[in-house]
């Protein structure tokens, strides 16, 4: 078969016209793509907003979570959550103001954004008035406040789906951490709260959100001379682990068996390199430091003087020593190179690996001071230092946080699930 | 004269292309088809895909094979051009490139169909694609509680 040309459409302009208005007037089933296909676009859209808008559209386009799940992660940094609730003279209602704010990654792009959970007045929510945040975690914010004296109130929130899980009242007069581990909604989660030491006994309380037994467990247990109070507390592996302030002096609890271990410290960490801690005493019982779990490791993170501070005396957490638990030795062990991961400091810190897009944070511990971020490299020496001139480096080592609102309080929390 | 072997091709209305075979090799659907049958001078029925459709994929198909020389620059240009077309092409083009089997043309009208979804709400989107909502009251209810944030 021969043939002799390459038939197209011969026809008049007005034709032309007619045929595709036909053409477009007939409906196009875009709710009926195939899977693979809007697998293939899904993947492209690269804004977490726009994942869950997506799906959202019709039924068609509902992906079921198994085809996506996985498949093209986007950057796992943490958010922040500003936040404040205020009485106000309206009894029934609360001032509340509540925002959240993703990392931006691409230095002042509209791909930044901050959304407003709530802004303005609230009925019902008179338990939020002047409640602080103390722990967050898989999207999670526990909150505490006094009711009253000799009594605690706990309750869960969550600024995604702006649940409210409340807690039953904690009948103590005071706390010193509190933390839990993982989403209230998951049947193992634990709340775990520790009260002021009294002569070198210590108790703690811990409540289970989904379990039966909903009421908290009051425990107390022995801790040896200068186990004064908990400064920190972290999870990891079925434990809750609480640092008291010094070197030294660590104790674990076991949610499983309800077991309190001390842990017994052995040496102090070296300083072989060039810095020099002169009031170690000091230095060891009122520095902010903050425990972390990071890739299965134990890590603790201490803020230190500048000692070119202008305001002596003060700790501006200008420097962070960072140290690795070393289990064998129980010894805590210089931690001078993150390789690639990245800590954020704060009630809860977070310890995240970066890669790919979110390399910009690499290598970085990253906190929050008196409302503004600060980041801090580990360079030429050790600690990791305060990175000063914001400005210079903000190009080059691309600061993905904005200060925080003035008058709110800001806390680390986990990204949004992605579906 | 330099030889050349040709294919023809048979769109769903009947409208024949004769095109290089080097061109109809991009599309994987056609080249199994070449590979299992050989066919001399046959009439390969293509009848997923309507005269217009096919004429512009085979536009697109040319340019790429042709144009494998040309920078980066002006490739990208071309395809953007390309895609700039009416959402109801886009609709016929993707499922043309996904019957025929051409990965970068999928690419490509995936990445178009992507951008105009950006920042967009679902209403929005369902106006700009011609989609009813067939969600329930409760549905959207649902989602409004579960991730309000995202839809403001």
């Amino acid at each position: 078969m021969v043939l002799e040309t390459i038939p197209c459409p011969h026809t008049s302009a007005e034709e032309e016209t007619l045929s595709i208005a036909l053409m477009a007037s007939v409906v196009r089933p875009w709710s009926n793509l195939p899977n693979d296909i809007l697998v293939m676009v899904f993947k492209r859209l690269l804004h977490i907003c726009d994942r869950i808008r997506f799906r959202a559209v019709c039924k068609g386009w509902r992906l079921p979570v198994r085809l996506i799940q996985g498949l093209f992660p986007i950057p796992k940094l943490p958010w922040t959550m500003e936040y404040m609730w205020k009485k106000t003279t309206d009894s029934n209602r609360t001032l509340s103001i509540c925002k959240l704010r993703e990392p931006d990654l691409h230095q002042g792009s509209s791909a930044s954004r901050s959304f407003i959970i709530e802004n303005g007045m609230m009925e019902g929510r008179s338990n939020f008035v002047d409640a602080e945040a103390c722990a967050s975690r898989d999207g999670w914010v526990l909150f505490s406040k006094e009711e009253g004296k000799g009594s605690l109130i706990f309750f869960f929130f969550s600024p995604f789906s702006k649940e409210v899980i409340s807690l039953p009242h904690l009948e103590s007069p005071g706390f010193e951490v509190a933390t839990f581990s993982s989403a209230p909604t998951s049947p193992d989660c634990v709340v775990f709260v520790t009260h002021p030491p009294e002569s070198r006994k210590i108790s703690i309380s811990i409540c289970r959100p989904c379990g039966d037994d909903r009421t908290w467990n009051s425990s107390t247990f022995r801790v040896p001379r200068f186990f004064d109070s908990v400064e920190s507390v972290a999870y990891m592996g079925g434990s809750f682990y609480c640092h008291f302030g010094c070197f030294f002096r660590m104790t674990s609890f076991n949610t499983a068996n309800q077991k309190w271990r001390i842990i017994r410290i052995r040496s102090h960490p070296s300083y072989d390199n060039d810095i020099v801690i002169d009031d170690f005493d000091v230095f060891c019982f009122s520095n902010p430091n903050y425990l972390l779990e990071g890739e299965g490791e134990l890590l603790l993170a201490y803020a230190a003087k500048d000692p070119y501070s202008p305001y002596p005396g003060q700790y501006d957490e200008e420097q962070f020593f960072l140290y690795k638990l070393d289990w064998k030795r129980k010894a805590w062990r210089n931690k001078r190179r993150l390789r690639g991961g990245a800590i954020f400091l704060g009630k809860t810190s977070f310890w995240i690996s970066s890669e790919g897009e979110t390399e910009t944070v690499a290598n970085r511990v990253h906190h929050y001071s008196r409302g503004t971020p600060k980041f801090y490299l580990s360079r030429w020496d050790y600690p990791f230092g305060h990175v000063e001139e914001y400005r210079e480096y903000r190009e080059k080592c691309k600061i993905c946080y904005h200060p925080c609102t003035e008058g709110l309080k800001t806390i680390w929390i986990a990204p949004p699930p992605e579906f | 004269m330099a030889f050349t072997k040709k294919v023809t091709l048979k769109s769903s209305d009947g409208e024949l292309f004769i095109i290089d075979r080097a061109v109809a090799l991009q599309s994987r659907t056609i080249q199994y088809v070449l590979e299992d049958t050989n066919p001399v001078d046959a009439i390969i029925p293509v009848p997923a895909v309507d005269a217009r459709t096919l004429s512009k994929v085979l536009e697109y198909c040319k340019k790429h094979l042709i144009d494998l020389n040309t920078d980066f620059e002006d490739y990208s240009k071309w395809d953007k051009d390309f895609v700039d077309a009416e959402v109801w092409m886009l609709y016929d083009l993707i499922m043309a490139a996904d019957y025929l089997h051409i990965p970068p043309l999928i690419d490509l009208i995936c990445d178009k169909i992507a951008s105009m979804f950006k920042g967009q709400t679902p209403d929005k989107i369902r106006e700009i694609f011609n989609i009813d909502n067939d969600f329930s009251k409760e549905e959207e209810e649902d989602f409004k509680k579960k991730s309000g944030w995202a839809f403001k």
